[in-house]
């Protein structure tokens, strides 16, 4: 039966926690925790299932109506504001919090990560709010002093303008792929003095209740618990969503979702209200020529490839899916490739169980599509892959597979080139990462690969590193979040 | 298993014992009363006949049997690992076709055929429809290819030496559903497609439809010529392009041969076209016995709109109206079916259930379940491990099969479909053997929603990329 395993991976036992009641996901709404379920939602992969508040009820209670209300937030400096989130972070103790250890056991039902991965990431929550990270990230994205006060700007014409950021009026879509994007969204949000709503994912739909819970023990009137709403309701429901995304209601949508989702979206846009997006992102590596210098070298980028293709189980975005390599198309060159895809396929065998493991998501499709190259060589070889473990996709000449875009759960296609250029040109708006080696040919490359529409280019095997004090798929999110105000101040002569 | 002489001196069993292929020579009657336990021991013996005959012949089955150390089958279980899944006739790089590199593509196909397809010569080939046209030349194969998914086809590579065979078991299917024999009776044919092609239905209507007909002037298709593969493999990427909004990384159009004022000539002439085909029934063939098969919503929707015409029972009551495909959710009144029979004339119009893999269709009979003929050895495997559920009971999961009819290529198949297969419960029609279930689902749709263009949207799909064509070409 082994090409059928292969085929259909096997759930391991151990991957799930089945708990037989359905979680209860309730509205909190500016420090009020609603609690009255009336309507049950499946949550994705698992057998999980979660009850919530119908939205619909609670709409005045999501929504801030009063935007006066929000002074308050103006009244507390941004070391305040900080010292606040500081103190939020360090509560987040998989130990020591009931609510974090909730979103841990809902997740590892509804996400795509498997438990270890998953516990890795929540033990690392307080890094992403820890104070030198939040101001660094707000000093250098948007600078604090346009935060705290009206910075003088003086024009040529003579006239003095005042500029300031304040906080818009945000609602976020989140994404749950990793449980950092609900982290990272109060981290941004609630920074910059934005009122937050954030409208829960299927794939992770406590984290955010987790954070805000939190929130409202440590300081159930604090001006920042207060200007928070986070609820689920099935996107798409658009007798809801027509209520909600007016203007009257809020000033920016920031919407992580797929193609379906924001083209969804855009039906609401009208003037007053604007669209951030965050796309799902696919993302790539090149591995020059200069791989295969020596033994040892061909390990070490064996290794760090591992990285880029196997950390948060190949469930982000920045995972790497396709690696073009410029090992040659000619015999010699793809013998050269397929020993590269031997040792990477070893070398995500070996990584550390808290950043990868064999993949729980069984997608059986890819599955299907994997088998049906496998019965014959002259295009692809398949290192791996007999259970859930992943696989290396050996092509034999210079092209990915067809179903690329539908790489996961530690899927990689190796991609055998004798110009860099075949792998500049496969490159579009929709990548977001590449990670280069060498140093050297990632300067070389890297004018080209942002001309074709990448966002982000790091140094192979580094591509998980990631901060939200950074600009985004090519944006400021942060300094789009915020409302930037004019006062200008002429002296009639 | 050494089957035992008593049980097969019905002569019968040991007629079918000899030739697989007698399964389809016989009637439906019989095939239909036939003991499923013996069934199962006659499929035995010929599955651990085909293994054998196929092992040395299909390259592609000797690698798997071989990476999974199998030499010989002893139970209908021990071919499951063997099965290939339904995406093999498809796992060609598609930039082959887009480089016109047709040699290595022969050479892919090569590896899942009995036939030797290494002396073709295909150096003239500049299109899919010339390349297959090319494989027919040249040696015995007639491939079938699929509607695909996402634009890419699948190419299986039937051969002349099943065509009989075909024929046979397709007649099989159109008496259980509308009680014709088409060995002996001839029916005016109309099939509201195009006149020829190599995706199946055409494949099968082309080929069937003059000889059900009893000639070529009585097989009436709505439009003239032949339904392109090529152009069948863009319009699916068209369409899929469209669903994830990358219409804009296309360059296919450079592909296409087709100039303006031909696009523009079939967009023009379509509906005309059609207007013709069912004008045609209803002024030549009112009150005839006629045989009408299409898409469910291609004949709801030309019924609809015929009614609005104020006619109906246009045919005889003994009628054949054969559909197949799903609806492609398409959502019609709640009254389709019966408003659907009433202006065909016919009290019934049932459905089948096939692809591409398969020998003939399932036909479903009056209590809406699909019978699967004993040629066809149905498999269900758990979706989750990919493991044979027991053949015993009813089970939800994976269907697969093995079909005992090819001759030329390897005829085990793990499908992408959800299926509820009743092994061993006797369905009330009184058929013995095995059914299913009305509802089948892809597990594709299951879980990503649907970028596959089902049977049923074909010509949608092919539609809409004369538009994009025509869109494109005035830029």
């Amino acid at each position: 039966m082994r090409i059928l395993q292969s085929i259909y991976p096997l759930k391991s036992s151990d991957d799930t926690i089945t708990l037989g009641e359905p979680y209860e996901i309730p509205i909190i709404a500016r420090g009020r925790i609603i609690t009255q379920y009336s309507q049950s939602f499946g949550g994705r992969y698992g057998t999980a299932t979660f009850i919530t508040p119908d939205c619909n009820k609670y709409l005045h209670s999501i929504v801030q109506t009063n935007p006066s209300a929000l002074k308050a937030l103006y009244n507390l400096s941004i070391d305040e504001i900080l010292d606040f989130l500081h103190d939020l972070g360090q509560c987040l103790t998989l130990e020591d919090n009931e609510y974090l250890n909730q979103a841990f056991e809902l997740g590892c039902e509804t996400s795509g990560l498997t438990a270890p991965v998953l516990r890795n990431i929540y033990d690392s929550l307080s890094l992403f709010l820890n104070k030198s990270v939040l101001r660094e990230m707000l000093e250098k994205r948007v600078g604090i002093r346009y935060l705290e006060e009206w910075v003088p700007t003086k024009l040529i014409d003579g006239r003095t303008v005042f500029i300031r950021a304040f906080g818009s009026r945000a609602i976020h879509i989140i994404a749950g792929n990793l449980p950092l994007v609900a982290v990272g969204t109060i981290a941004r949000s609630c920074a910059t003095r934005c009122d937050t709503i954030i409208k829960l994912p299927s794939n992770d739909p406590f984290t955010a209740i987790a954070l805000v819970r939190t929130m409202i023990d440590m300081e159930p009137n604090h001006p920042i618990t207060k200007s928070v709403s986070v609820a689920y309701w099935k996107g798409g429901d658009i007798s809801f969503e027509e209520k909600l995304y007016r203007p009257e209601n809020i000033e920016k949508i920031i919407a992580w979702g797929g193609f379906a989702s924001i083209k969804h979206i855009t039906r609401y846009l009208q003037p007053g209200i604007d669209l951030i997006t965050l796309d799902p992102k696919l993302s790539t590596s090149i591995i020059g020529q200069e791989a295969f210098s020596d033994e040892n070298t061909l390990r070490t980028v064996a290794q760090r490839a591992a990285i880029d293709v196997g950390a948060y189980n190949q469930e982000a975005c920045v995972n790497s899916r396709v690696i073009y390599v410029q090992s040659g198309t000619n015999p010699e060159g793809i013998k050269k490739l397929n020993l590269l895809a031997a040792y990477l396929y070893y070398s995500l065998l070996k990584l550390p169980n808290h950043v990868s493991t064999p993949s729980k998501v069984i997608n059986p499709e890819l599955n299907a599509l994997i088998d049906g190259i496998r019965l014959n060589n002259d295009f692809y070889i398949i290192f791996g892959g007999e259970n859930n473990e992943g696989c290396v996709i050996a092509s034999q000449f210079d092209e990915p597979v067809d179903f690329s875009v539908k790489l996961c759960g530690r899927v990689v296609n190796l991609v055998p080139i004798d110009d860099l250029q075949t792998a500049i040109n496969s490159v579009n708006s929709y990548t977001q990462t590449v990670g280069v080696y060498p140093e050297q040919l990632k300067k070389e490359i890297r004018d080209d690969l942002i001309l074709h529409g990448v966002q982000r280019i790091v140094s192979l095997g580094f591509a998980p590193m990631g901060s939200f004090g950074t600009p985004q798929d090519a944006i400021e999110p942060l300094r789009r979040m915020c409302k930037w105000i004019m006062d200008e101040s002429s002296i009639p002569s | 298993m050494i089957i035992r002489q008593e049980i097969l001196k019905d002569e019968i069993y040991s007629h079918f014992l000899n030739d697989p292929s007698n399964f389809v020579k016989v009637s439906n009657e019989d095939l239909w009363s036939l003991e499923p336990a013996i069934v199962i021991q006659i499929q035995l013996e010929h599955l651990k006949k085909r293994f054998n005959y196929f092992f040395p012949r299909i390259k592609a089955l000797k690698k798997l049997a071989t990476e999974q150390g199998i030499s010989r089958i002893e139970t209908l279980e021990d071919i499951t690992p063997l099965l290939f899944t339904h995406t093999v006739y498809k796992s060609y790089p598609l930039s082959l076709i887009e480089k016109k590199c047709f040699h290595s593509l022969t050479q892919w196909l090569d590896k899942l055929t009995t036939h030797n397809l290494s002396i073709i010569d295909t150096s003239n080939c500049n299109t899919i429809d010339e390349w297959l046209e090319c494989l027919e030349q040249q040696s015995d194969l007639q491939v079938v290819h699929s509607s695909g998914t996402t634009g890419k086809l699948s190419f299986l590579p039937r051969s002349e030496s099943e065509m009989e065979n075909f024929k046979n078991a397709f007649y099989l299917f159109v008496e259980v559903l509308t009680g014709v024999d088409g060995h002996v009776t001839n029916l005016p044919v109309f099939f509201p497609g195009y006149q020829n092609g190599r995706q199946l239905a055409q494949r099968v209507l082309g080929h069937y439809g003059p000889l059900l007909a009893g000639s070529q002037d009585e097989y009436h298709t709505a439009f003239p010529g032949f339904m392109s593969a090529d152009f069948m493999s863009l319009a699916g990427r068209v369409q899929a392009a469209k669903a994830k909004g990358e219409l804009g990384k296309l360059q296919m159009i450079k592909a296409v041969t087709y100039n303006k004022g031909e696009l523009l000539k079939l967009k023009r002439n379509r509906s005309k076209l059609l207007d013709q085909f069912f004008q045609n029934m209803i002024d030549n063939y009112q009150g005839k016995q006629v045989f009408l098969m299409g898409t469910f919503p291609t004949l709801i929707e030309a019924a609809f709109e015929g009614e609005k015409r104020g006619l109906n029972s246009i045919f005889a009551p003994n009628s054949a109206i054969v559909t197949g495909g799903g609806m492609k959710e398409k959502i019609y009144s709640e009254d389709w079916y019966e408003r659907t029979c009433a202006f065909y004339g016919v009290k019934a119009i049932r459905d089948g259930y096939g692809m591409t893999e398969t020998t003939g269709y399932m036909p479903s009979c009056e209590f809406n379940h699909y019978h699967i003929y004993p040629f066809l050895i149905p498999f269900v495997l758990d979706p989750q491990n990919g493991t044979p559920l027991p053949r015993i009971g009813s089970h939800t999961g994976r269907f697969a099969f093995y079909d005992l009819l090819t001759e030329s290529y390897w005829g085990g198949f793990i499908t992408g479909d959800e299926v509820t297969l009743h092994f061993t419960d006797q369905c009330n029609c009184g058929r013995k053997g095995p059914w299913l279930d009305k509802k089948i689902q892809r597990y594709s749709e299951k879980q990503n929603g649907d970028d596959k263009i089902s049977c049923a949207g074909v010509q949608d799909a092919y539609d809409n990329f004369i538009d994009y064509l025509l869109e494109s070409l005035e830029e």
